[in-house]
């Protein structure tokens, strides 16, 4: 392992979960001053920092001569590409069952409505008005990009270099945990 | 609780399949889920 793929590992596995705290905390901070956009520049501020690490990432990549397809970032369509694609579907499949299963049953509404409004920090970020809607949808856009570039791609590879691999997925779900804490 | 199913779906996905896409794709679909699911419970509180 290089000392550049070294320092993108740090900066990633360890860096991500700590500014993440640190931009919850102000996130926080702007709700507390009653700030009425502060959900929506928390929804920026996320966007952009998700971009930049990933930025960091792919430099990293491209200055050290490695290729993209190296994380995982390539767009073949080998057996067990078309596999997990189809574990995908049968996945989404299940979710838009449960979705619908949502709408109709009102037990199950309760459920989630207890979930949602019975965490602080799920109640703070969830959004409220189509505005806030429409900016979390660019948020989930970003988040599916770069975090699996980010925790999926480059934190297992980098760290599949010195360690097994399921070992690497443990360290790496770990990290995607902890930056998700708040 | 959630992150950490989430987060070991889409890892078991990337690591069996070799490729980021599904779990981007995967990814995308369940934060835009939690978005629908937001409208849902802030228009029943509201009702």
């Amino acid at each position: 392992m290089t000392a550049l793929i070294l320092l993108v590992l740090l900066v990633t596995a360890v860096g991500i979960p700590l500014i993440s705290l640190w931009l919850d905390r102000r996130f926080e901070r702007n709700l507390e001053a009653g700030n009425a956009d502060a959900r929506l520049m928390s929804y920026k501020d996320v966007m952009i920092f998700l971009w930049s690490m990933t930025a960091i990432v792919l430099a990293g990549l491209f200055v050290s001569n490695i290729p993209f397809a190296a994380i995982g970032l390539h767009f073949s369509f080998s057996q067990s590409v078309l596999i997990g694609l189809g574990v995908t579907v049968i996945l989404l499949v299940v979710m838009v069952m449960q979705h619908l299963h949502l709408l109709k049953s009102p037990e199950a509404m309760a459920d989630v409505e207890a979930t949602f409004t019975g965490s602080e920090g799920i109640r703070r970020f969830m959004p409220r008005n189509e505005t806030e809607y429409n900016r979390f949808n660019l948020v989930s856009i970003t988040a599916g990009i770069t975090e699996e570039i980010i925790f999926r791609g480059y934190i297992i590879w980098a760290l599949s270099l010195v360690m097994p691999i399921w070992v690497a997925a443990v360290l790496s779900l770990v990290s995607f945990v902890a930056a998700h804490a708040y | 609780m959630g992150v950490v199913l989430t987060g070991a779906a889409l890892t078991l996905i990337t690591i069996l399949s070799g490729s980021l896409l599904p779990a981007i794709i995967l990814h995308i679909a369940v934060d835009l889920n939690s978005n629908l699911i937001c409208r849902l419970v802030n228009n029943k509180a509201s009702a």
